[in-house]
């Protein structure tokens, strides 16, 4: 990994995430990942772009807390993570939108929604119209957010995908490939929906083929088989 | 309350996986049901049968065990022979049948209930009396004279003056201590029809005759009758007749069959033991011995009876025999026992059956249910990786899962209890019919082979035995039974569910505690 020092600002807020030197192996020998450190801060849209194989959706799953990295450590809020409790950092502190959506088939979508909620144990009152007036945010109908998640299509579902990761208002959002599966309308109403999460104090982490996105994103990071091979920043148009 | 809320949506949103796992658990516990209810019902049924029947036990000198061990001793090593008769005759005087005083002691046992004894002696009729009889006068006018004990007596034992053989007379004499001793008049085969009760505890010369005797003899109550001892014909007792009583005519026609008179119930006579005891006392004052040892004193049969409150004291009172230092070669039995384990031979093979149906019925649907459990939750291997990816712990998961399973578990246990409480009466009776006709059968087959005569069947605790050994035991099966589904049945029913729903739900657990979200996540994409 190289850094461009010239190009990262000065940072006044603590990072809530740092990946310190983290590597990653699946097997104990072959390295997807390797001597990464990273810092994100809260309220900062962040890429992480790479070719296919690159280890982008497993640096996600380590910032998710679904696997731990086999070097390095990462810090949540200056805590490691490896000694926090991963469930309850789920539940609470991270929301993720995954590639696939992976949402519960045999509820309908707020129901979806409602279980992140009541899960994550915070006092949410309504929890069924704060569901739906999330899903509305997200560009779903209450029609559509009573069905059964089968019945709605890849757009929808990915929708509902994200309506429940920021269902529970987790201080870091986690997005593998939002966009991927939306009609180039839906994508910008995702982009803006991910932005004005940035604006709200969150951190927000894509991992995106999408142009689109990564022109979007605070700060970008480029992932190699292997190793980061460059660190580059870029300000979306409006955001300062 | 996330995990019921989340187990209760699961079941209703997945209704085919649901039913599916409540129709197994429905045919489990129907079949459960039914057979816990059998064995249930064969318990009870077989308790109240032995409640219902009063347990006897007579002591007996085995003279079967007697003769073996003459045989032995005399021609050991050579082939099987007629036991020597000295030898005999001394072993048989070693070992006499038991005394009025030690069979007393022996009642003094805590097992015993109530003990009652009585005698009985082979008379003559005298004067103008005649013992009842159906054929002609000529046939009853020879004495037949036996040696040894009177075989249809059980528990007999010889009174003083009873040495040697004696002869049969024209009526049997029997003297009783209590009224449990007169057995046919507890049982109903014999009922007093006319005047009054004796006093069994006075020596007082009244007695009991039969109608049958009365009307042959033109007799009435007030009448007094003179009967002599076969051996002596010159030693007449005399008794006062103080009733009359009627004999059932089946127990009769039996009895006939020997064609002795004094084996005819017609011809039995009832008295006091006093009584008894006195006339064989005088008996034996005036008796003469001839040159080879015969005494011509009367001579008695006693017959003791143990009555116990329970098959326990039955066996305990054996144990207790034994331990005081009573020889093998006196033998404890109870008809009413052998009885009742007759009777309940069918009971018994349905309550084996619906044993080994319950136990495979668990075994098997527990099996099942465990398989369908483990498939089931690798099926939603999916649902575990979501749930962890949001956060909820895995045994959060695994505690919904179980949660699941034991609710499907328990409304299949209440759809199965409901469907076996309908059908488990129909299915006891008939598999409990289907064992009595089978019992018959073999019983039928083996009296043919035997060539005995059809017997007429008594209640359980009736063991009918023919004094002069025709026939076989007739026994009454216990052919109907209760299966009704009890609190009982209920309960252990509910526990079985519980059980294979833990086992279905542990299973289902270590499969839950495996999976590693990323992995199935992974996977899946």
């Amino acid at each position: 990994m190289t850094a461009d020092s010239n190009s990262v600002p000065a940072l006044a807020a603590d990072p809530i995430l740092r990946l310190d030197k983290i590597g990653y192996s699946y097997d104990g020998s072959a390295l997807v990942l390797s001597n990464l450190t990273w810092d994100f801060q809260p309220g900062r849209l962040y890429g992480i772009i790479g070719r296919s194989g690159a280890g982008k959706t497993t640096l996600l799953s380590l910032l998710a807390g679904l696997a731990a990295p086999t070097a390095g450590t990462i810090l949540f809020d200056g805590q490691d993570l490896s000694r926090l409790d991963r469930y309850r950092y789920r539940r609470r502190d991270v929301g993720v939108v995954f590639q696939s959506f992976n949402l519960l088939p045999h509820l309908t979508a707020v129901e979806n929604v409602e279980l992140s909620m009541r899960a994550s144990g915070k006092p949410i009152p309504e929890k069924r119209a704060t569901a739906l007036a999330l899903l509305d945010k997200v560009g779903l109908s209450e029609a559509l957010a009573h069905r059964r998640i089968l019945k709605l299509s890849g757009g929808e579902q990915q929708r509902v995908a994200i309506a429940r990761a920021l269902s529970y208002s987790p201080r870091v959002v986690l997005a593998d490939e939002p966009t991927g599966n939306l009609d180039l309308a839906t994508q910008d109403d995702i982009i803006d929906i991910m932005g004005a999460l940035a604006e709200e104090g969150r951190c927000v982490i894509i991992v995106t083929h999408s142009p689109e996105v990564a022109r979007c994103a605070d700060q970008l990071y480029e992932l190699k088989a292997a190793a980061v091979q460059g660190r580059r920043r870029r300000r979306p148009q409006g955001t300062a | 309350m996330l995990t019921l809320a989340n187990a209760f949506k699961s079941i209703s949103r997945s209704l085919g996986r649901s039913l599916l796992l409540g129709v197994i658990v429905a045919v489990i516990a129907a079949a459960a049901c039914v057979a816990l209810a059998i064995r249930g019902a064969a318990a009870s049924a077989q308790a109240d049968a032995l409640a219902s029947i009063k347990i006897t036990g007579v002591i007996n000198r085995d003279v079967q065990k007697l003769m073996t061990a003459v045989q032995g001793s005399t021609a050991e090593g050579t082939e099987p022979s007629r036991p020597d008769a000295t030898a005999l005759a001394q072993v048989m005087a070693e070992y006499p049948d038991l005394g009025l005083g030690q069979l007393q002691t022996y009642a003094e046992s805590s097992h015993v209930a109530d003990f009652n004894y009585s005698a009985s002696a082979s008379l003559d009729t005298a004067g103008e009396i005649e013992p009842y009889s159906s054929s002609s006068s000529e046939e009853e006018e020879t004495d037949e004279t036996t040696t040894g004990g009177w075989g249809g007596l059980p528990g007999g034992g010889s009174m003083p003056g009873g040495q040697g053989g004696f002869s049969t007379g024209d009526v049997t004499v029997l003297g009783a201590s209590a009224e449990s001793a007169l057995t046919g008049f507890i049982s109903g085969s014999q009922r007093i029809t006319t005047g009054s009760m004796i006093d069994l505890t006075a020596a007082d010369d009244a007695c009991l005759v039969s109608n049958q005797f009365a009307l042959f003899n033109a007799l009435a109550t007030g009448d007094e009758i003179d009967l002599a001892n076969p051996q002596d014909e010159a030693e007449t007792h005399s008794c006062q007749i103080s009733g009359l009583y009627d004999v059932d005519a089946t127990a009769a026609d039996q009895r006939r069959l020997s064609g002795l008179t004094a084996l005819d119930p017609a011809n039995q006579i009832y008295v006091s033991y006093p009584t008894l005891a006195a006339w064989a006392d005088a008996s034996a004052a005036a008796a003469t011995v001839s040159d080879d040892g015969q005494s011509t004193a009367l001579s008695l049969q006693l017959s003791a009876t143990y009555v116990f409150s329970s098959p326990d004291d039955y066996s305990a009172f054996e144990a207790e025999l034994r331990a005081q230092g009573l020889s093998d070669y006196y033998t404890l039995s109870s008809t009413d026992l052998n009885s009742y384990e007759a009777s309940a031979v069918p009971l018994k093979n349905l309550s084996s059956f619906a044993t080994t149906l319950l136990w495979l019925v668990l075994g098997v649907g527990g099996a099942i249910l465990i398989a369908v459990s483990v498939f089931t939750v690798r099926e939603r291997k999916y649902e575990v990786g979501v749930y962890t990816a949001i956060g909820l712990p895995k045994v959060q998961v695994a505690l919904q899962f179980a949660t699941e399973v034991l609710a499907v578990t328990m409304a299949g246990v209440v759809v199965g209890l409901g469907a076996g409480a309908a059908a488990a009466p129909s299915v006891a009776n008939n598999l409990l019919s289907a064992q009595v006709t089978q019992a018959e059968a073999d019983s039928s087959a083996q009296d043919q082979n035997f060539g005995r005569l059809p017997m007429s069947s008594g209640g359980p605790g009736n063991m009918n035995m023919d004094r002069a050994g025709f026939g076989s035991q007739a026994v009454s099966y216990i052919d109907q039974v209760n299966a009704a589904v009890d609190l009982e049945v209920a309960g252990w029913l509910a526990a079985a569910g519980l059980g294979l729903a833990v086992a279905a739900s542990f299973a289902g657990v270590v499969v839950v505690m495996r999976y590693e979200p990323l992995t199935i996540l992974a996977n899946r994409t």
